[in-house]
Order: C-alpha cells, then sequence, then structure tokens
C-alpha cells in the first residue's frame, strides 16, 4: 500500500452528510408528492443548471475529503514510513500546483517573477532584473516570443481532448437512452438541439460541456504555468482557490446541519405546546440574538486555541488541529444562527396547530408526539428548505467575514477567508497584487451566485401558496 | 336603451398548457332601477364575468370577444385613463368580503371621504359632511362616531354597509355586488338586502347582483341569469324562473335546496322510514349524550404577567340531550358559541363547568386512558375541507390513522378491508387509496372526511357546519350520505349548522343558540313552525325563503 488512510473528523461528517443527501432522493423519488415540485425545479433551465455548478463545487469538495497520509520511504522490506503530512485525493489530482512553489509573487500566467532581484548575467555582471520563475514556463527557451503560442496551443489541444471526452460520454448516455426508449438517436438529437425535452437537456449539455473546458484546460495550463500566479509564499492562487471549496461548502453545510435540529425542534415544540415551555424557548432565542455575534464567536475560538496549545500532543499533524478548529466554527456559527429560522418555525406551527386535520387527529387520540412528526413536521419542511438553501450562501460569506478579523478558519488551512485576508496587505503595492483576490471572488461569487439563483427556484416549486397548473 | 348591454361576452384565463374559456359568448342587459340576479355555482364564471365588465380581470385573463355598452359607450374600445373615471362614477362594485375590501389602518371617514372627493371636488370639511350623510342613508346606527372608527371596531354587517357608502359616494349608474352578503349571518344579510333594494329605488340604479343563494335571488331580483360552466344557460324574469324553471341546470339547482317536504319524499322513496322508527325503539333508553349547564369561558389576558382580568363567556350554560339513531341540530349565528359547544363535547376544549355525559359516563372526569377508549364512540367532522385533511398524506394513510391510534382493527389487512368498505360507503372510488387530497373536490374532500370519522365506527359523531363551504348540488350529496349512513349505521349526529334549510331536512330535533345560550329546543316542526322565543322569530323572518 502506497498510502495511509486517515479520516478527519469533517471528513465523516461530510461523507455521511453525502449518504444522507442520496437517500433523501431516494426517499423523494418515490414520493409523487415530495418529487414533484423537485421534478419542476430540474425542469427549469436555472435551477438545473445551478444545480449542476453546485455538485461541482461538491465533487470538488468530496474528493478533497479523501485524506491520507503519503509513503515517504521504505525503512525495511515489511515497514513503510508515512509522512506526517496529510494529502487529499485532490492534492494528488493537482500534483504539480501543489508542489511546484516558486520564490514569491507571480502575475497569473507570468514567466518571470513579479519582483526584480539581482542576478548574474551571460557576462558575469550584476543586475537587477525579474528572474525567471522556478517552473512556470520553464520549458520556452525564449519565453517572450513563445509564451503566447505555447499558451493557445495547450489550450487548444485541451480543448479538443474536453471536448472530444464530452462528447464520448453524452453520446454513449444518449445512445443507453435511445435503446431503451426504442427511439432514433437522431430524433432525440432534434429534440435537444429545439429544446423541446422535458428536462431543459440542451442547456445541461452546455453547462456540462463548459465545466469540463474550463477542468481540461485548467488542469493542463496548470501544468506548465501558474493559473492564477502564485502568493507572497511562491504558491499557486488557483490550487489554494481549489482547495478553498471544500472549506466554504463544509461551513454552509456543517453549520446548516447544527442549526437544523436545533430550529425545528426548538421551533415546532415552542409553537405546538406553548405555554410556558414557548416563553422559555422565546427567552432562549432573544437572549441570544441580542449579544453580537462575532463576539460570540470570538470568545469560542479564543478559548479552543488555549484548549489546542494546552493539549499539543493530541493532535497528528497540522491538517488536524485546522480540522478541529474548522468543526468547532461551524459549531458556534450554527449555535448562534438557529434562531431566525426557529422564530420562523414557531409562527408556522401556531398556525397550523389551528387546521382542522391536527384537531381531528386529537379527536382520534394520536399522541402529541406523533401529531408533531405526522401533521407538523411535513407541512413545515417547505420552509425548512428554503431556509437552508438561503443560509448556505450567508454562511459562505461570513466565513469571509470571520477570516477577515482572525477568527475564521485556521490560518494553515485555505480558504477564500484567508485568501482575502492576505491578499488585503497586498492591496496598496504598486502595481497591485490583484489575483489572489479575484481568485477567491470568482470562486466565492460563483458558488453563492448560483446557490441563491437555485433557492430561487426551489423557494417557488415548494411554495404551495404559488399556484401552478398540475402539468 | 338600456344602461348595460353586454354582447357576446368571451373571456379567457391563460393557462400552462392550454388557455381556458371561463366565460363562453354571453350577452345580457341590465336597465335602469333594474335588478338583474347572476346565479351559479363555484367556478361558474360569474364573478369573471362582473370583473370582465369592470374591466379588473387578474393580469392572466383577458376577454377574448365581445362588447360591453354602458349608457351607448363600449368599455372595451376606451382608454385606461378613461375607464377609471368610468369606474366608480358610472360603475361600483362591492364584493364578498367586506374586511379585506377595507384598509385596516385608515378610518372609515378617510375611506369615504377619499371616494367622495375623487369624483366631486370639494372641501375636506364638506366631504366629511356628506360622508357622514351617506353613512346615515346606509344605516349606521352612529355615523357620527363611527366615521373616525377604523374597520376592525365595526361588525361584518356594518362593514359591508359602509362599502356600501363608498360605491354609493359617486352615485353610480350600475352598482355590481358579488356576492355581497354570503359572510353575513341571516339576520344581518336581510337587512344589508334591504338596504340595497331602497337605495336602488332610491339613485335609480342598475344592479347587477352576484349569487349562488336561489333564495337571496327570488326576495331581490327582477329577472334572473344563470350561469353553468361559463355559459349563460337560461335568463329571464324572476317569477317566471321560479314558477317553471327551463333548463335542466336551473332545475338541479333547485332540487338541491334541501327542505322538510323533499324529504319526506326521499325517505319514502328510500324506505327509509321505517328502519329508523325501528333503531328509535331499540335505543329509546335513555340518552346517548347529555349535555348539562355546559361553560366554555376564553381567559383574556392583560399586562405584562398576562393576567387573567376577565373571560369570554362563549359558551354560557348549556343543557341538551341527545338520543340514539337521532339528529340534533344545534342553529345560530356566527360567535354564537355552537362550534365551541361541539369541540367541548368531543374534549378538544376544555369546559368550565358543566357535564357532559356520553352512554352514562362524565367525560370530563375519565382519565386519559379511558378518554381515549370514548375517543372510539365520539368523532367530528369538520367545516373547511380544505383545512381538515393533511396535505402530505396519502387518503389512504388518512382514512387508516385513526384506526390504528385508537387500536380498532389489529391487523394491517382488517384495516385495509375496512377503509375499501368505508369509500365504498361514501361513494368514492377504490383508487382514492393512493392519491392526496388536493387530487378531489370539496364535496370528494368532505365524504374523505366523512369516511375518517366513521373508520372508528362512532356512536354520535359531531358535524361542524359541514356543508357550508359546499356548492348547493353538492351540498345535497353530502346530506344525503348523512342520512343513508344514519339509516344503516344508526349513529347519531349533533348537527351544528347557521342553515335553516339544512335543519328542516336533516334534524330530528333543534336546539337554537344565541350568545352562548340555548334560547330555545324541541322537535324540528315545531320550532321551524311554530317558534316561541322572539330571537328564533327573527332568525326565521329573516331567512329568504323560495
Amino acid at each position: 500500500m502506497s498510502m495511509q488512510p486517515t479520516f478527519l473528523i469533517t471528513d465523516l461528517l461530510f461523507f455521511g452528510l453525502t449518504l444522507g443527501l442520496i437517500s433523501f432522493v431516494f426517499v423523494v423519488r418515490k414520493r409523487p408528492h415530495l418529487s414533484r415540485p423537485w421534478s419542476q425545479v430540474l425542469k427549469s433551465t436555472t435551477g438545473s443548471v445551478s444545480l449542476m455548478i453546485l455538485l461541482f463545487y461538491y465533487a470538488i469538495a468530496l474528493i478533497d475529503s479523501v485524506h491520507f497520509h503519503p509513503r515517504v520511504a521504505q525503512a525495511t522490506e515489511s515497514q513503510y514510513q508515512y509522512s506526517s503530512e496529510v494529502h487529499s485525493l485532490l492534492d494528488v489530482l493537482m500534483t504539480p500546483m501543489r508542489s511546484r512553489m516558486e520564490k514569491t509573487f507571480s502575475a497569473p500566467l507570468a514567466t518571470h517573477s513579479f519582483a526584480k532581484e539581482m542576478m548574474q548575467n551571460e557576462s558575469g555582471q550584476m543586475q537587477r532584473d525579474y528572474p525567471r520563475l522556478n517552473y512556470a514556463g520553464a520549458h520556452l527557451t525564449q519565453p517572450e516570443d513563445e509564451k503566447v503560442a505555447d499558451i493557445i496551443s495547450i489550450s487548444l489541444i485541451a480543448s479538443a481532448r474536453a471536448l472530444s471526452y464530452w462528447a464520448l460520454i453524452w453520446l454513449s448516455i444518449l445512445w443507453l437512452y435511445s435503446r431503451r426508449q426504442q427511439r432514433s438517436l437522431t430524433l432525440i438529437f432534434k429534440q435537444i438541439l429545439k429544446a423541446q425535452t422535458a428536462y431543459p437537456l440542451r442547456a445541461i449539455a452546455f453547462t456540462s460541456a463548459l465545466l469540463m473546458l474550463l477542468t481540461v484546460i485548467s488542469m493542463q495550463l496548470g501544468q506548465h504555468y501558474h493559473l492564477f500566479g502564485t502568493d507572497k509564499v511562491g504558491q499557486d492562487v488557483f490550487y489554494q482557490a481549489v482547495k478553498s471549496v471544500r472549506t466554504g461548502i463544509l461551513i454552509g453545510v456543517l453549520t446548516t446541519l447544527i442549526t437544523l435540529p436545533l430550529a425545528i425542534l426548538l421551533g415546532a415544540l415552542a409553537g405546538f405546546f406553548r405555554g410556558w415551555l414557548d416563553d422559555l424557548i422565546q427567552y432562549i432565542y432573544t437572549t441570544l440574538n441580542s449579544i453580537p455575534h462575532v463576539l460570540l464567536i470570538a470568545a469560542a475560538v479564543l478559548l479552543l486555541q488555549v484548549y489546542m496549545s494546552g493539549h499539543a500532543d493530541d493532535f497528528d499533524s497540522l491538517t488536524e488541529r485546522a480540522d478541529l478548529r474548522l468543526l468547532f466554527l461551524c459549531l458556534i456559527l450554527g449555535i448562534t444562527s438557529w434562531t431566525g429560522l426557529c422564530r420562523l418555525l414557531r409562527a408556522e406551527t401556531f398556525k397550523l396547530r389551528e387546521m382542522e386535520y391536527i384537531q381531528a387527529a386529537e379527536a382520534f387520540g394520536v399522541s402529541k408526539f406523533k401529531i408533531l412528526m405526522r401533521h407538523v413536521m411535513p407541512n413545515f419542511m417547505h420552509i425548512v428548505i428554503i431556509s437552508v438553501v438561503l443560509d448556505f450562501s450567508g454562511l459562505v460569506l461570513a466565513e469571509a467575514v470571520l477570516s477577515y478579523i482572525n477568527i475564521g478558519v485556521d490560518p494553515s488551512m485555505n480558504s477564500w477567508g484567508n485568501m482575502i485576508n492576505q491578499a488585503r496587505l497586498e492591496m496598496a503595492r504598486d502595481p497591485v497584487v490583484w489575483w489572489s483576490l479575484s481568485a477567491a471572488f470568482i470562486f466565492m461569487f460563483t458558488l453563492v451566485l448560483f446557490a441563491n439563483l437555485f433557492a430561487d427556484v426551489v423557494r417557488d416549486a415548494l411554495d404551495p401558496r404559488i399556484v401552478r397548473g398540475e402539468r | 336603451m338600456s344602461l348595460l348591454q353586454v354582447n357576446a361576452l368571451s373571456t379567457v384565463i391563460r393557462g400552462r398548457a392550454e388557455d381556458a374559456l371561463v366565460v363562453r359568448d354571453i350577452s345580457f342587459n341590465v336597465q335602469r332601477g333594474e335588478t338583474l340576479a347572476l346565479v351559479g355555482e363555484s367556478g361558474s364564471g360569474k364573478s369573471i364575468t362582473a370583473l370582465s365588465i369592470a374591466r379588473l380581470l387578474p393580469p392572466a385573463a383577458h376577454v377574448s370577444a365581445g362588447e360591453i355598452i354602458l349608457s351607448g359607450h363600449d368599455l372595451m374600445q376606451i382608454s385606461e385613463r378613461e375607464m377609471r373615471d368610468v369606474r366608480g362614477s358610472k360603475i361600483a362594485m362591492i364584493f364578498q368580503e367586506p374586511m379585506n375590501s377595507l384598509n385596516p389602518v385608515l378610518t372609515i371617514g378617510d375611506q369615504i371621504s377619499e371616494a367622495v372627493r375623487r369624483h366631486q371636488t370639494m372641501k375636506r370639511s364638506a366631504a366629511r359632511q356628506q360622508s357622514i350623510d351617506l353613512l346615515a342613508a346606509v344605516g349606521l346606527p352612529a355615523p357620527r362616531r363611527n366615521i373616525d372608527e377604523y374597520p376592525h371596531q365595526l361588525s361584518g354587517g356594518m362593514r359591508q354597509r359602509v362599502m356600501i357608502a363608498m360605491a354609493l359616494a359617486a352615485q353610480p349608474d350600475l352598482l355590481i355586488a358579488d356576492e355581497p352578503t354570503t359572510a353575513l349571518d341571516v339576520t344581518i344579510q336581510a337587512q344589508v338586502l334591504e338596504l340595497l333594494k331602497d337605495l336602488q329605488s332610491q339613485f335609480n340604479m342598475g344592479l347587477l347582483f352576484i349569487t349562488h343563494d336561489l333564495a337571496v335571488v327570488k326576495q331581490t331580483a327582477d329577472r334572473i341569469a344563470v350561469m353553468h360552466q361559463g355559459e349563460l344557460v337560461e335568463q329571464g324574469s324572476s317569477e317566471a324562473f321560479f314558477a317553471a324553471p327551463k333548463h335542466a341546470y336551473s332545475r338541479t339547482l333547485l332540487g338541491a335546496i334541501p327542505t322538510a317536504q323533499k324529504r319526506q319524499q326521499r325517505d319514502h322513496e328510500q324506505g327509509l322510514e321505517q328502519s329508523k322508527g325501528v333503531i328509535a325503539n331499540n335505543a329509546a333508553v335513555g340518552p346517548l349524550l347529555s349535555v348539562r349547564n355546559l361553560q366554555v369561558h376564553f381567559p383574556i389576558r392583560a399586562g405584562v404577567f398576562r393576567r387573567t382580568v376577565d373571560y369570554v363567556r362563549a359558551v354560557d350554560d348549556v343543557s341538551f340531550d341527545l338520543h340514539a339513531a337521532k339528529t340534533l341540530a344545534l342553529v345560530g349565528e356566527s360567535g354564537c358559541g355552537k362550534t365551541t359547544v361541539g369541540k367541548a363535547i368531543v374534549q378538544l376544549l376544555k369546559s368550565n363547568q358543566g357535564s357532559v355525559q356520553f352512554q352514562q359516563r362524565d367525560l370530563q372526569s375519565l382519565n386519559n386512558e379511558d378518554l381515549r377508549k370514548t375517543r372510539r364512540d365520539l368523532q367530528i367532522v369538520f367545516q373547511d375541507p380544505y383545512s381538515s385533511l393533511n396535505p402530505r398524506m396519502l387518503v389512504g394513510d388518512i382514512l387508516e390513522e385513526g384506526m390504528t391510534a385508537l387500536a380498532v382493527l389489529k391487523t394491517a389487512q382488517d384495516r385495509q378491508r375496512k377503509i375499501k368498505l368505508l369509500l365504498d360507503q361514501v361513494g368514492l372510488p377504490t383508487d382514492s387509496l393512493l392519491r392526496y387530497p388536493h387530487e378531489f373536490s370539496g364535496g370528494q374532500r368532505q365524504r374523505i372526511s366523512i369516511a375518517r370519522a366513521l373508520a372508528v365506527e362512532p356512536k354520535l359523531i359531531v358535524c361542524d357546519e359541514p356543508t357550508s363551504a359546499l356548492d348547493v348540488s353538492v351540498q345535497a350529496q353530502v346530506l344525503n350520505l348523512l342520512i343513508d349512513l344514519q339509516a344503516e349505521l344508526g349513529m347519531s349526529y349533533l348537527f351544528i349548522t347557521h342553515d335553516m334549510a339544512v335543519v328542516s331536512y336533516l334534524a330530528d330535533e333543534v336546539a337554537v343558540m344565541h350568545q352562548g345560550r340555548i334560547v330555545e329546543q324541541g322537535p324540528t316542526e315545531q320550532i321551524l313552525l311554530e317558534p316561541q322565543h322572539h330571537y328564533t322569530q327573527s332568525l326565521l323572518a329573516a331567512v329568504p325563503s323560495l
């Protein structure tokens, strides 16, 4: 075995969540009243395209969650030595970008460093000039003349490869489909091209082509260049931005996972039983709401830091420490952000409680617990789903803000917040170092934008007040 | 020349898949000083017709053909700007829900003066004076005080009077009244109808009266136009219509109205009289349900610590008996506490005082376990077929819930067999089991509710206005279903209603409630024909009859 798998706590949670999502999909598919709104989401172009992009992000995060200690050297025949570093599957896939460190800053796709250095020229004199980068463009002899042509040729070859992969995948899927449907392939092609299919297959095909192109081109270019340049210590910014996807998604998803049980349970209990229980829950969330959240988060993170420096032996690697800090951050964010949803659900339960079907169940002597589970909760689930998707993008942004004031994730962990935080110091330079900031911005913006678009479609599909045709 | 002339009007609502023609090629006219009643069941297109005339259709709908001529001008040809002047000054509308039609944060005076000043330039004080005059004209008790009040301070009938005053502010030629009395109690309805008639002759207006209630039509209309599925099936003078309706649909509509004679006739045809007598004899041992001095008070809380400062006496000293296989109708206007009585009997509400004896056991003294057992025999059917079924449960699961909770049948197969039997009893297809409530119509949903109550084989069903949300023809079906089930299974009904026609059709005994008390009770015929209490008398006098 060339590696020793390790499971960080967040990895396990992430895998568990993925399993949960998959089983949710299976449950929904079996229930017509649940699957109807979701099929409507998929039938809308915005819905399916944004879902694809979100799934793409999710896949990156999933690949990045398979962690292991790589093997370093073979001490004896039977015994391997493993590095104390923790790598993920994504690190392996992006190996050249991860390992090729330059000295310091370099601009996107540059062949020379961003800063001048003293160096010896051919005639042996000392001279200040921009040095060649160690790795980027190292295969070129005359970078000034050859670079553009080289980049274009790499991109073109990569595009051709990407499109052929894409065509192969789509053709085989459509071929299988046409066999099963007993319809000719050309007919299906025509329907897709004219956008006459029930699901927006044309838009999905187009999006998948775009994603494939972007992935393959950036991976190919990344072998020879730094796509988004390098940062202060010479690390590839594109690699950092991609690594940050996992952090962003984890913060969004895990925090929501902590929020949900609190909000659903307390909201439903308060709304259903009223009386002193309602008063108690209301007092709790009013109190929590009146403390500035940043203060709570800062206090909690500082506590954790103290604990971790006191128990340094408990952690095998830096990555594990950073991971625990991430988990703790999700926890404290979750504890501070359940109040809004709880309040909404309490009000909705108030309303549902008065519905006659709940009184009918009471007249049958159905237990309170069963009434809550069977009659109340399913009827406010649309609110939960809508606010989860909306909160998600807010949490991704919250991470960036918290890192900016140094109470976010561990500084050694890749995150958009950390990237922005580090880049802020370089904004005053002239010429300005803009690429770290831009890379973080582009990645974060895409995720948040499509999460929001998706949330809009989901809200329209699940809101029972929006009357729509049965077809 | 007629005041309003509608020629071959068609209105379309855009659908996702295809457009629906909701008003098809209808023509009618309204003269000055005349009332034309547009009659039809829900979904017949009568409200859309009214909105088409005022050009107030929702965005998804539009008039696809026809002309609407008001005193010689075609309303379809003029601009929206001109139309705005027509609305209010020539055409005025009043709607069903007076609460929704008034702005809750403005005083009555503000809203009426706004209407007054829109059409005449006048000073604030003059407009106020005219508003007071209008409020006096529509019969508000204290116009000088009412003018500074907010809508929520007025009762439903007073709010509808305010709406009428606003509609009259500009002295329109044509008044369109869309179910103006449906949300009101019968005594208030009678007053509002009389008021409308007075004002109409006073201002010489044309009145287009839209309603589903044929009894109201008979009282108010000069001419009648019957709509069915977007088409005008019959048109003619009121007398001719009620003497001999021509169209088959009109006859069904009239035939569906419940009366005591129809009940007797039906019982005779179905041979129900005998079986009813047998059951009644068998059960002549003692009352199934006996309510004594029942009181339900809701606390009014105030202050920081929400201490109880006073009580709303929703039910104040109610007593009655109900025998096996009999139907007792609990009649009263909204807010009289009749629903509260029903819920207190089924133990959905706690009563403050009094006793509810069911099968010789006091329900209030039972512990939780015994109460659960008793719930088998005591069920309730609710008013609103849309909120009484959980939209996220299959019909099969809804029907099974009670049986599982009360452990009526032990095995799943037995329960499934019972559910199939229930569907058969209430006349629903067997494939309903795997469908969701929203796939059914209002009448079918009410059948599901009845089947749900029947599932645990109760001895008493409290029916809380089960037919008031339904169309008259569907109401007739549901009432007949209830009668047949009673004859077959021999249970008793406590039938809570405000509708005297339903009472006469269904009930063996009647108890009339007023302000939390029963003012009069006795056999149905006696109460309906020789009411003793003055409240019962005024209630019966207010009911429009055919």
